[in-house]
């Protein structure tokens, strides 16, 4: 093992490991009709919602899992996994957080934020879930002010259900896949942001998710609208505790922007990888996918993914109105024996349309990963430009950094490029920090953040200090 | 030779020119100073006919004649050069294929016999003596891996190749060091004659030290502000364009 | 390594594996018989449909060689020449002697380089009945050339190249037709030992209704270097399967290619470069320049082995597409298992460029004098490091002629 192999030899205790005693409300595993009914009905849902399920469980079941992701996982008994968990009490959502069961606040104190003070501070709304139930957020006054509307997705189908029923499954029809099929059919809660012409979201919001019961499927949806010169800035950040066997995440998250809107969706994911040698772990397969529906609307996806034993996730832009524009800004790490299938997919539809793609990939420890990402540029999408950069990061010989971009241009006047560089820490470069007096750790951090310096600057301000601690805890000993 | 009379033009929907009236008789050298986003390089794209700047009221008079309705080549077939302020790179195409090709696309646009490969040769290589450039460049590819000198100095030899009537450098001393501004100066100075006129934009002064303009006009907000002599540019230099900005006010 | 029958064609396989076949074929037969040919679904032919192409079955000539135009036997090479029509050797019209005039036997067993072939190199594998089986020598100049004399002929071919320990040599296939409709199925195999260097140059002009599919196999030994240059014009469809293998330390492989297309023709390279071992430096420039309804699909894998330190990789793929109609599928690959390496690709996909066409008209030159000069820079960039002579010269000319033609 070379100098900086062992630095990432001992990965730190997976620092968000705990179990939360909550009482819940659990099914038994199994899949099947009935299971959605039960889903639908414990949630009230109007009869075009739930035959909206059914039919994208009818769906379901015809589909076969894709085996083509560059990634090896021990196939998943759906039977086996229970599909609905609530905290026990949660007939009567709290209306302020004194209503909130102390053994939630005392979660949201360990997992280190403390609501009250981080969340009046920083302006942040909160809106969490807890095992598939939604916890009232603190802000939601501020926000109805603005004519913003932000609330579980629940209780978006009661309150909105105009809007809901106009916009679910406009961006991401649940037949597109094998997860999005599922999604749609036994999906749980998530969130449901509304913003009206014009209005500029007031302050950033977020949401944290935490998987608690073992072999309860996390099935989130959610829903962002915002209308024509409407902005936005959501931010995803999620942890979870260290359990034994995996646990399955097949989230879709669906954004419409409208003429001149602007969302931004940031993610922090942060979910148990698997111990050492690969057990245990989050499998992380998500549909995130934005349609740019309005002419200058605009999209960006920035992520920073650190956690899961097995990711499969592709945000995508669908360039649809003129002038439009798509971005994806991502570090992804993979460390010991995750493995990571990820890109994006940006397709130019109308005309001018832009999207840039950057991608910093770190693989370390016998980690695998693997960019796949899609340009499209249709027909009718003349002027089309876009700028695709994936860069490989490569620590110690026994891992894995793998590219497999797709570029589709089918007109003449496009302007497409990409490039892609593979480069590793070497002993040199360390020596050299360290005779200019840095620790070995403090060099492999400064090499790191430079490599993923262009995504960073992306990032809201808040995320971007956690993004960088939680890649350098992410890549405690893993040099050496 | 050159007159622009009250020329307006513009990029898409945003007006750059906004007015500007010029005269250059041949045998002068005028150089054009301004601050950056005066519109001083859209000047030069609008006299070489760029097609991404449409002119929308006014004229451009070359030699007498309105070269409006003129394409992009027909006016360097008449005899305009225009030295790029960032030489393009052409991977795969030899200098000496494309300057042979230009050369005779010019001539034989003025009734000229076209040179056969010797004769470019023996031009080239004398001309190429005029800017110190070295005969290996002209088998490499157009401007691919040359220094910023040797991209400037290229854009002068090509002007002696070519033999145009008008000149027109656009920031010829951008990124160059005292030594390349000399040279590319010395060759301008070559090429200098009574029949043919210079027009020089700069941002900096130091280069007008060696190529020295009968007029200097100073160019702010789409338009000539000022005109004088060459020690007008020096005064600019001293003083910085805010205090022609400012005279103007105070005129106004 | 046996592919997912759902991603397989077996339409056309009865018709060829029921032709009159040389002794010995049947395990290949076998073969193509089980997993028949790619079908749309198979990531290695992601972009180029084979369904009309095996729709058609084709037959291949039998007993002696069919007759060549006037035309196109002024048009073959100077120099030593073993020429094959519709995949028969032709002794009237080749020119070989000596070491250079060896040919393989339909009765040996398949070579190692190809392994267990699948789709198109299987049916090579049961159909192939001529070719040459060469050990060059040093500064051996050889052309294989390949005709296919059209309407509904199959031709299939087979080449063994090896070179000796430190030899130099250059092979140029030439691949020309007429006569309308054909596929042609082309196994070229080319051994370098150690320090060996072989200049491999494919030029490809034939019949505009012709479908090619060739596939070529290189291993490089030690510091031995293969210089890989290919043009592709004309025809409807060609695929080329180039898949280098740089078995010693300090092999080096540049795969060069142009591909040139007009009307519907489709032209898809599918690049394999496998960094074995360490210290081996790989360079892939490919590029494109398509009018009409024409499309270049471009798939350039990159294979780092664990272990193989030291992997200087570089690849490009750049395609000018000229109308509207024009497509361009690009897919540069990375598949990296070591880390001390350093491994580059860029794409572009793009139209010419503005900047450029002004500069060159402010220079005199008409639009499309101008747009003439950019194309033929695009397409030649790639050709540069040919060595001087008939590789140099022919190809260039073929350059050259297309762009003229267009």
């Amino acid at each position: 093992m070379d100098e900086a192999q062992k630095i990432v030899a001992e990965r730190g205790e997976y620092k968000y490991g705990f179990v939360s005693d909550i009482q819940s409300d659990t099914l038994p595993p199994g899949l099947d009709e009935s299971v959605v009914r039960f889903i639908s009905g414990k949630k009230n849902e109007p009869e075009w919602l739930l035959q909206w399920r059914l039919k994208a469980f009818a769906a379901w079941q015809k589909m076969e899992e894709p085996d083509w992701p560059h990634v090896d996982y021990p196939p998943l008994d759906y039977q086996a996994i229970s599909y609905w968990s609530a905290p026990k009490r949660d007939e009567d959502k709290p209306q302020s957080l004194d209503e909130v069961d102390p053994e939630i606040l005392a979660t949201f104190e360990k997992l280190g934020i403390p609501m009250e003070e981080r969340a009046a501070l920083a302006g942040v709304a909160v809106d969490v879930v807890l095992d598939s139930v939604s916890v009232r957020t603190t802000f939601k006054d501020k926000l109805k002010e603005a004519g913003v509307i932000f609330m579980s997705f629940g209780e978006a189908v009661h309150e909105h259900p105009e809007l809901v029923k106009k916009y679910l499954g406009s961006v991401v029809p649940p037949g597109d896949n094998y997860f999005t099929a599922l999604n749609s059919a036994v999906f749980s809660d998530g969130s449901f942001v509304f913003v009206p012409a014009g209005v500029r979201c007031p302050m950033e919001l977020s949401t944290y998710f935490r998987i608690n019961e073992a072999n309860t499927g996390q099935f989130e949806r959610t829903l962002i609208i915002c209308e024509e010169r409407a902005q936005v800035s959501y931010l995803e950040g999620c942890t979870a505790p260290i359990r034994k066997e995996s646990q399955l995440h097949a989230a879709v998250v669906e954004l419409v922007a409208l003429e001149d809107a602007y969302i931004k969706y940031s993610t922090v994911q942060n979910w148990y990888p698997g111990d050492k040698d690969g057990n245990g772990g989050i499998y992380n397969f998500v549909t995130k996918r934005g349609k740019c529906a309005g002419a200058r609307s605009r999209i960006s996806w920035t992520q920073v993914e650190t956690g899961s034993a097995v990711t499969w996730k592709y945000p995508s832009c669908i360039l649809q109105g003129d002038d439009s524009v798509g971005e994806f800004y991502s570090v992804a790490l993979t460390n010991n024996r995750q493995q990571a299938d990820t890109g994006t997919k940006m397709i130019h539809i109308g005309r001018n349309t832009t999207s840039t793609i950057i991608s910093k990939g770190i693989s370390a420890g016998h980690g695998q990963q693997s960019y796949r990402g899609l340009v499209q540029v249709n027909k009718g999408a003349k002027g089309a430009r876009n700028y695709t950069q994936c860069d490989s990061l490569l620590i110690g010989d026994q891992c894995g950094a793998h590219t497999f971009p797709y570029v589709d241009v089918r007109n003449g006047q496009a302007t497409v490029e990409h490039e892609a560089s593979t480069s590793r820490i070497g002993e040199d470069q360390l020596f050299y920090l360290r005779q200019r007096g840095l620790s070995e750790e403090d060099a492999v951090s400064m090499i790191v953040n430079g490599f993923c310096k262009d995504v960073f600057k992306e990032l809201p301000m808040e995320f971007a200090v956690e993004a960088r601690k939680l890649l350098e805890v992410s890549l405690e000993g893993a040099v050496g | 030779m050159l007159e622009l009379i009250d020329l307006h033009a513009r990029v898409g929907d945003t007006p750059i020119l906004k007015g500007v009236n010029l005269t250059i008789p041949a045998g002068e050298v005028h150089a054009i100073m301004g601050p950056n986003a005066s519109g001083k390089s859209t000047l030069s794209k609008v006299i070489t006919g760029h097609p991404d700047y449409e002119v929308t009221s006014g004229d451009i008079r070359f030699e007498g004649e309105s070269i409006l309705e003129l394409e992009v080549e027909e006016r360097a077939h008449r005899g305009i050069f225009m030295s790029f302020q960032h030489p393009v790179e052409i991977p795969g195409v030899a200098t000496s294929v494309f300057l042979k090709e230009s050369v005779n696309a010019v001539r034989e646009a003025n009734g000229e016999e076209a040179l056969d490969a010797a004769g470019f040769l023996r031009a080239a290589r004398k001309k190429m003596k005029l800017v110190e450039l070295d005969k290996s460049l002209l088998h490499r590819s157009l401007n691919e891996g040359f220094s910023g000198g040797e991209k400037k100095r290229n854009e002068v030899f090509q002007m002696a190749m070519l033999e145009p009537k008008f000149m027109l450098l656009d920031e010829p001393d951008s990124g160059l060091d005292v030594d390349a501004l000399r040279i590319v100066a010395s060759g301008v100075n070559a090429l200098r004659r009574d029949d043919r006129a210079v027009l020089v934009i700069t941002h900096y002064q130091r280069l007008l030290d060696y190529l020295v303009p009968d007029k200097t006009h100073v160019f702010v907000d789409g338009r000539i502000v000022k005109t004088g002599d060459a020690e007008l540019a020096k005064e600019v230099e001293a003083r910085g364009y805010q205090w022609v900005r400012d005279e103007l006010k105070a005129s106004a | 390594m046996a592919p997912s029958l759902r991603h397989r064609d077996h339409t056309g396989v009865d018709h060829y594996v029921g032709l009159p076949r040389p002794a010995g074929r049947e395990a290949a037969a076998e073969r193509l018989q089980s997993f028949g040919f790619p079908g749309r679904r198979d990531e290695d032919w992601f972009y180029t449909p084979t369904k009309r192409l095996l729709e058609a079955r084709f037959t291949p000539v039998v007993g002696s060689p069919a007759a060549v135009s006037a035309e196109l036997r002024s048009e073959l090479p100077e120099g030593a020449r073993a020429v094959f029509v519709d995949g028969l050797f032709d002794a009237e019209l080749s020119t070989v002697v000596g070491h250079l005039a060896g040919r393989l036997d339909p009765a040996a067993p398949p070579a190692a380089l190809l392994g267990d072939p699948l789709g198109f190199d299987a049916l090579n594998a049961v159909l192939w009945r001529d070719g040459v089986e060469l050990t060059l020598a040093e500064a051996d100049l050889l052309h294989l050339v390949h005709i296919s004399t059209g309407t509904q002929r199959l031709g299939v071919v087979r080449h063994r190249i090896v070179l000796p320990e430190g030899a130099t040599a250059t092979v140029m296939e030439h691949h020309l037709g007429e006569g309308g409709a054909s596929l042609v199925a082309s196994v070229t195999e080319l051994d370098l030992a150690a320090r060996a260097t072989l200049h491999h140059v494919l030029l490809q002009q034939a019949d505009a209704a012709s479908h090619h599919v060739h596939t070529v196999r290189v291993r490089v030994g030690a510091g031995a270097a293969y210089h890989g240059s290919s043009v592709q014009a004309q025809a409807l469809l060609a695929r080329l399967s180039w898949h280098v293998e740089l078995a010693g330390e300090g092999a080096f492989t540049r795969l060069a290619g142009v591909a040139l297309g007009v009307g519907r023709s489709h032209v898809d390279h599918h690049l394999l470069v496998d960094h074995a071992v360490p210290g081996c430096t790989s360079r892939q420039d490919v590029r494109a320049v398509l009018d009409g309804h024409a499309r270049s699909v471009f798939t350039g894998k990159v294979v780092v082995r664990e272990g193989a330190q030291q992997t200087d990789s570089e690849q490009a793929n750049h395609s000018l597409l000229l109308s509207d109609d024009a497509v361009a599928n690009t897919r540069p690959q990375l598949e990296i298992y070591a880390d001390d390496v350093t491994c580059a690709h860029g794409a572009t996909v793009g139209s010419i460029d503005d900047d450029s066409l002004f500069y060159l008209r402010q220079r005199g030159l008409s639009p499309a004098a101008a747009r003439g000069l950019l194309m033929e820079g695009f397409a030649r960039a790639v050709l540069a490091e040919l060595p001087e002579g008939p590789a140099h010269d022919l190809s260039h000319a073929l350059v050259s002629r297309w762009l003229a033609a267009r």
